[in-house]
C-alpha cells in the first residue's frame, strides 16, 4: 500500500534525502548502478515475463553531436538526468521533453560520462576537465565546481558519483598515463574536499615495497567506474585499475598495490578497512574498477555478507564483505590460459610465460576484458548473477616506454584481437556463491563491450548488444522474451523506472536516449 | 657543406619526414572567439604532435593545430599547452616571437614553396605578417586584407606568467583570397595540394620551439619550406587527419642495409621481431610513432629500455626511418615487377578472380571490391591473400547455407546476422533478407570462399602479374 501511494506521488520536486537514497521507491532509478548495493534489480513488475511483448518506443531524445552515450539515466519524481560529457540534459521522463540544459565551458573533449548522481535538490556530475559541478536540479544552475585534479596532467573525471550522508565520493581516470588514482569525498553543500584516499600508497605507508624503485611515482591505479557501499558497515567498495605501464611489468617489479584490487574503505574517513587484490603484478591492463555487486547468502549454512565480482581477468571472485575474506573463485569464460587457478587465499596461479613479449603472446581472455564495464545485475528471486562476459583472446605485446607529464600514454605497448580467437559477447548467468553457469546466451556477432544487464521483478534480465539491439530475456532460462533494434551501438547500461504508475525501460543508445513503455496509447 | 648537397640532403628528409594532413571542409559556421566549442572543430582532427627540432633541455609542451576551410576561409587553431604563458608586445608587426607565440607559414603553390606568407600571433592577439613571395614588393611587412583572429588574452596590455597557467588557444579566419596570386584556385578546389607549417615559439621561463612538420638538422630555421608539410584541401567528412606517409624507395633501400647491418643485433632482419627488441615491422604502436620521435629514438635511445643511442650520421639515421616506414607501406606505395596489363588478363580471365571481385565495376559482387585494394592493405598481405587460408572469413564475408521452412535453400555470404535476423548475399548473387523464425536449418562455413591455390593454379609470372595488378589498384591521394 505505501509503495503505491508513492506511485501515485507526482510532486513539483522532492528533495532527494539519504533515506531515499538508502532506500530508493521503486519508481526512480537514483544511483548509477540502482542501489547502493548495486544489484541492478527493479522491483518494478508491470512489464514480465507475460506483458514484455506488448513493450513498445514511448520516446527517444536524440543529444546533439553526441556519439557513444555512455551514462546510465538517473531518474528522480519523473525528471530524468542523462549526461554527455560537459553536457547534462534534465527530461521529462515520461514525455522524452527537454527541461534544461547545461553546458560546462570551455569544454574539454575527453570521455565518456556516466552519469549524474543526486542529493538534495542538487545534481552531481564529473567533467572532461577533472571537476566535480553541483548543478541545481530544477533549473541546471551551476552551484559550485570544484576541481579534482589538474586536468592538464592528463586527469579527467568519467565516472557517476556516490552520494553518501552528504558527502559527494568521485572517483579518477585514467589508468593509463602513469597518473596515480585516488577516490575523494566532497561536501555535497560547498563542494569542500572532506576527504582522499590514495589508490597508490607514497614511501612509508604499508604497501608502498611492492613498488620496484620510483615505479610507484607513475602507478596508475585509477578508479573510473562507480563503486558501492553498505550502509550497515558503513564501508565504500571500490574497485581500482590496473597498473601502469600496462603491458610491461619489467619497471615495476612487485604485486603493485592497491591496482586491480577491490578496496573497502570508511565512508566518514576514508581509510582503508580492507583490502582484496584480484591481479598481483598485472601485466594485461585488466582493471579491477567491474562494479561490486553486494548480497546476503548462505555458505556453507552460514548467512554471509557477500561481495561478489566478475573480473576482468576471468575469474568471479565472491568475497567476505566484512572483512574481504576470499571465499569462492571460478573461471566464468571457457578460455583462460594465464592462470591455472587461484590458491585458498584466492591468489592466481600464474602459467608461466603467458605475459606480453616483444613478438606478441596469446593471452585469454583478450585485455578488452572476459567482461569489463558492462553492469552487472543480481536478481534476489532467482539467487543468480547476469553479467555479459567476452570470449576470445588477444595478442599482447610490450616494449620499453617513458613517462611524460601531460596526459599521454603510457602504456608499454598494446594489444590486438587474436585472428584465430576472434571475440565473441555472451550473457551469463552464474549462481551466486557457487560461480556455476546455470545458462548463457550468445549475442551474435556482438564483440565489442559496453552494453550490461538489468534484472526485474517481472523475471526479465535487459540486455542491450553491439549491434544496437535491446533484449528481454527470461531470468531462469536465457529465453529471448522480445527484442528492439535501437539502430546504433549500446554501450550503456539499462534502467527501469515509473511515472504516475506507468513503468518504463531506458536505455542510452548511440547518440539517443531510448524509452519503453507497455502498449503505445495513450 | 656545398650549397648543392645541403638542398639535397634536405629533399631527402622532407620525402621522408614531412608532414601530411588533409584540410576538412568545416561543418559548421565557426565564429572567431578564440574558443574551440564549433561541432567542426571538435570534429576537426589535430593535425598531429609537433616536433622539438633543435631541443636542449626543458619541458616540452605541446601544441594541438587545427585546420578547416570553406568558401571564403581557411581556419586555423593552436591549443598551446603552457605552464608560464607571457606575452608583452603590443605593436603591430612588433617581434611578437619573443613572447609565447603561434605561427603559420603557407605556401598555396606546392611548385613554388619558397614563395610563403606568414601569420605569428602572441597570447594577447598582436599579429606579424610577411609576404615571402618573389612577387611581392611591399616590403618587410604585409598586411592580410580580412584577417578575423582571437587570442585567450586578447585585448590584454599584457600577460605576466602565473601559477593558474595551463593552456591558451588562438583561433584564426583567413580569407583565402589573401593567396589568390599563387594558389591554383580560390577557393580551393577538392584535392588541391599547398603547403605550410604550424609553429610554436617563445616565452620567458621554459621558452618552446617547435614545429608541425620537423624541421630536421643542419636547417635552423622556420624560415624552411622545404621542410613544410603538405595539406589537401577535402569535402567534409573527407578523412580529415593525417594521411599516409609515402616512403621514399632509394631511401629506404639504403636504409634496410645500414638497418640489417646495426640493429640486428637485438630487433629482427628486415623489421622482424629479434631476441631483444620488438617487431618494428608489425602492426602495431611503434608504427604510429612520426619521424621526429623515430629520430629521436635512434638518435638518443629509448630512456627506461635497452635501446641505445647511435651515433651514426644523421642522414644514415633517417635513411633507417625510410626503411621503417616502408614496412608499413600498403602495395601501391612500394614498386612491384610484374606486367600489370597481363594481370589485369589474368585477373579477369584464367585466375577467375573477377567471377567473385569488382574493380571499377567490372567483375562479381561475392567478394570484396578490390578498386582501392592496393591503398589498404600491404603488398605481402595480398600474396598472402591469394596462397593462405585465413583461420576465421572476414565479417560480411562468412559462408553459409539456410535451409528455409518453405523448403528453400541458400547458399552465399552473410553480410550480417544477429540473434535475430540474417542478410545473406546469395551465389545467385541476390539478396536474401531472412529473419531466425523462417529458418529450419542454419549452417556457418569456418573458411572464407577465397580460394587460395592461386600459386598453384597460375604459373610463377601469371602469379606476379595479377600481384603487380593488384599493387596498382588505389584510388590514389597523392
Amino acid at each position: 500500500m505505501k509503495r503505491l501511494l508513492l506511485f501515485c506521488t507526482v510532486a513539483a520536486h522532492a528533495q532527494v534525502s539519504y533515506e531515499h537514497l538508502k532506500n530508493p521507491n521503486p519508481a526512480d532509478w537514483l544511483h548509477y548502478s540502482g542501489q547502493y548495493h548495486s544489484q541492478r534489480h527493479s522491483l518494478l513488475k508491470d512489464v514480465n515475463t507475460a506483458t514484455v511483448k506488448d513493450l513498445v518506443p514511448a520516446w527517444m531524445y536524440h543529444v546533439p553531436n553526441s556519439r557513444r552515450l555512455e551514462c546510465v539515466p538517473i531518474v528522480v519524481d519523473g525528471v530524468m538526468y542523462v549526461t554527455y560529457p560537459n553536457f547534462v540534459y534534465a527530461l521529462d521522463a515520461r514525455t522524452g521533453r527537454q527541461i534544461w540544459e547545461y553546458q560546462r565551458q570551455p569544454a574539454l573533449q575527453k570521455g565518456p560520462n556516466r552519469g549524474v548522481a543526486v542529493y538534495g535538490n542538487k545534481v552531481y556530475f564529473g567533467t572532461p576537465d577533472a571537476h566535480l559541478i553541483a548543478l541545481d536540479a530544477r533549473t541546471g544552475s551551476e552551484l559550485w565546481s570544484t576541481k579534482i585534479a589538474e586536468a592538464s596532467d592528463g586527469y579527467w573525471s568519467p565516472g557517476a558519483p556516490l552520494v553518501i550522508k552528504g558527502k559527494v565520493i568521485q572517483g579518477i581516470a585514467p589508468g593509463d598515463h602513469g597518473l596515480n588514482g585516488f577516490l575523494d569525498a566532497y561536501d555535497a553543500e560547498t563542494g569542500e574536499r572532506l576527504w582522499r584516499w590514495n589508490s597508490i600508497p607514497k614511501p612509508g605507508e604499508f604497501g608502498n615495497d611492492t613498488w620496484a624503485g620510483d615505479s610507484w611515482k607513475t602507478g596508475g591505479g585509477n578508479t573510473w567506474l562507480s563503486g558501492s557501499y553498505d550502509p550497515e558497515l558503513n564501508l565504500i567498495y571500490q574497485g581500482i585499475g590496473n597498473p601502469a605501464p600496462d603491458f610491461d611489468g619489467d619497471v615495476r617489479k612487485g604485486d603493485n598495490l592497491y591496482t586491480e584490487s577491490m578496496v573497502a574503505l570508511d565512508a566518514d574517513t576514508g581509510k582503508l578497512k580492507w583490502y582484496f587484490q584480484f591481479t598481483p603484478h598485472d601485466v594485461h591492463d585488466w582493471d579491477a574498477v567491474e562494479i561490486p555487486v553486494l548480497a546476503d547468502a548462505p555458505i556453507d549454512g552460514k548467512m554471509r555478507k557477500l561481495l561478489v565480482q566478475a573480473n576482468r581477468n576471468g575469474f568471479y571472485y565472491v568475497l567476505d564483505r566484512v572483512t574481504g575474506e576470499f571465499l569462492q573463485g571460478t573461471p566464468f569464460i571457457k578460455n583462460l590460459n594465464w592462470a591455472s587457478g587461484l590458491t585458498k587465499e584466492g591468489r592466481p596461479i600464474r602459467v608461466p610465460g603467458v605475459v606480453p613479449s616483444f613478438q606478441g603472446t596469446k593471452t585469454c581472455p583478450a585485455t578488452s576484458g572476459a567482461t569489463n564495464w558492462m553492469s552487472p545485475a543480481f536478481n534476489p528471486d532467482t539467487g543468480w548473477f547476469y553479467f555479459v562476459a567476452q570470449e576470445g583472446c588477444g595478442i599482447n605485446t610490450k616494449s620499453g616506454d617513458t613517462f611524460r607529464p601531460g596526459g599521454f600514454a603510457f602504456m608499454g605497448t598494446g594489444y590486438i584481437e587474436s585472428p584465430e580467437e576472434p571475440w565473441q559477447m555472451y550473457v551469463r548467468a552464474l549462481d551466486l556463491t557457487t560461480g556455476k553457469l546455470m545458462w548463457e546466451h550468445q549475442q551474435v556477432n556482438s564483440r565489442r563491450y559496453g552494453a550490461g544487464v538489468l534484472s526485474t521483478a517481472g523475471g526479465l534480465i535487459f540486455a542491450g548488444d553491439d549491434q544496437g539491439f535491446l533484449s528481454a530475456l527470461e531470468a531462469k532460462s536465457g529465453k529471448v522474451m522480445w527484442y528492439f533494434n535501437t539502430g546504433e551501438q549500446i554501450s550503456a547500461q539499462p534502467i527501469t523506472f515509473a511515472v504516475r504508475g506507468q513503468q518504463y525501460v531506458a536505455i542510452a543508445s548511440g547518440s539517443n536516449v531510448v524509452s519503453f513503455k507497455l502498449h503505445g496509447w495513450p | 657543406m656545398n650549397a648543392m648537397r645541403c638542398a639535397a640532403l634536405l629533399l631527402s628528409f622532407a620525402a621522408v619526414a614531412a608532414a601530411q594532413y588533409r584540410i576538412e571542409r568545416a561543418t559548421s559556421k565557426i565564429n572567431i572567439d578564440g574558443k574551440l566549442d564549433e561541432p567542426a572543430w571538435r570534429a576537426a582532427a589535430p593535425a598531429g604532435d609537433f616536433h622539438f627540432n633543435w631541443f636542449v633541455s626543458g619541458d616540452k609542451e605541446q601544441t594541438e593545430a587545427k585546420l578547416l576551410w570553406d568558401d571564403d576561409n581557411l581556419y586555423v587553431s593552436w591549443r598551446a599547452a603552457d605552464r608560464h604563458i607571457s606575452a608583452y608586445e603590443l605593436k603591430r608587426h612588433g617581434p611578437v616571437s619573443k613572447d609565447d607565440c603561434v605561427e603559420i607559414f603557407i605556401a598555396p603553390n606546392p611548385a613554388k614553396v619558397t614563395n610563403y606568407y606568414t601569420f605569428e600571433i602572441n597570447a594577447i592577439g598582436t599579429m606579424l605578417n610577411r609576404n615571402r613571395s618573389y612577387w611581392y614588393t611591399g616590403g618587410a611587412t604585409w598586411e592580410p586584407e580580412g584577417m578575423v583572429y582571437r587570442a585567450t588574452f586578447h585585448g590584454q596590455d599584457k600577460k605576466d606568467e602565473s601559477p593558474g597557467d595551463r593552456d591558451w588557444i588562438v583561433e584564426a579566419a583567413i580569407p583565402l583570397r589573401n593567396f589568390s596570386h599563387d594558389a591554383a584556385h580560390t577557393p580551393p578546389r577538392e584535392g588541391d595540394e599547398w603547403r605550410l607549417n604550424l609553429q610554436r615559439l617563445g616565452g620567458k621561463t621554459n621558452a618552446q620551439a617547435s614545429s608541425w612538420s620537423p624541421i630536421l638538422p643542419p636547417a635552423k630555421s622556420f624560415h624552411t619550406p622545404a621542410a613544410f608539410g603538405a595539406v589537401v584541401f577535402t569535402g567534409a567528412g573527407g578523412g580529415g587527419g593525417r594521411a599516409r606517409v609515402r616512403p621514399d624507395p632509394d631511401a629506404a633501400r639504403a636504409g634496410r642495409e645500414i638497418y640489417n647491418r646495426f640493429c640486428t643485433m637485438c630487433h629482427g632482419l628486415d623489421g622482424a621481431n629479434g631476441d631483444r627488441a620488438p617487431a618494428l615491422g608489425a602492426q602495431r604502436r611503434y608504427l604510429r610513432s612520426t619521424a621526429g620521435d623515430l629520430f629521436d629514438a635512434i638518435k638518443n635511445g629509448i630512456r627506461g629500455t635497452n635501446m641505445p643511442g647511435s651515433p651514426m650520421p644523421d642522414a644514415d639515421i633517417n635513411k633507417i626511418i625510410a626503411f621503417i616506414y616502408s614496412l608499413r607501406a600498403t602495395a601501391a606505395d612500394v614498386e612491384v615487377p610484374g606486367d600489370v596489363a597481363r594481370g589485369e588478363s589474368v585477373f579477369h580471365g584464367k585466375g577467375q578472380c573477377a567471377s567473385c571481385h569488382m574493380i571499377r565495376g567490372r567483375g562479381g559482387i561475392l567478394g570484396p571490391d578490390l578498386t582501392n585494394i592496393a591503398a589498404e592493405r600491404k603488398l605481402e598481405d595480398l600474396k598472402l591473400a591469394l596462397t593462405v587460408a585465413q583461420p576465421v572469413p572476414p565479417r560480411g564475408y562468412a559462408p553459409v547455407e539456410v535451409l528455409l521452412k518453405s523448403g528453400a535453400r541458400i547458399e552465399g555470404v552473410a553480410k550480417n546476422e544477429n540473434n535475430y535476423s540474417l542478410q545473406v548475399l546469395g551465389r545467385d548473387e541476390k539478396l536474401h533478407l531472412i529473419t531466425r523464425g523462417e529458418i529450419a536449418g542454419l549452417k556457418h562455413g569456418t573458411r572464407s570462399l577465397m580460394p587460395v591455390d592461386a600459386a598453384e593454379r597460375l604459373s610463377k609470372d601469371e602469379f606476379q602479374d595479377v600481384v603487380a595488378f593488384l599493387a596498382r589498384q588505389a584510388r590514389r591521394f597523392w
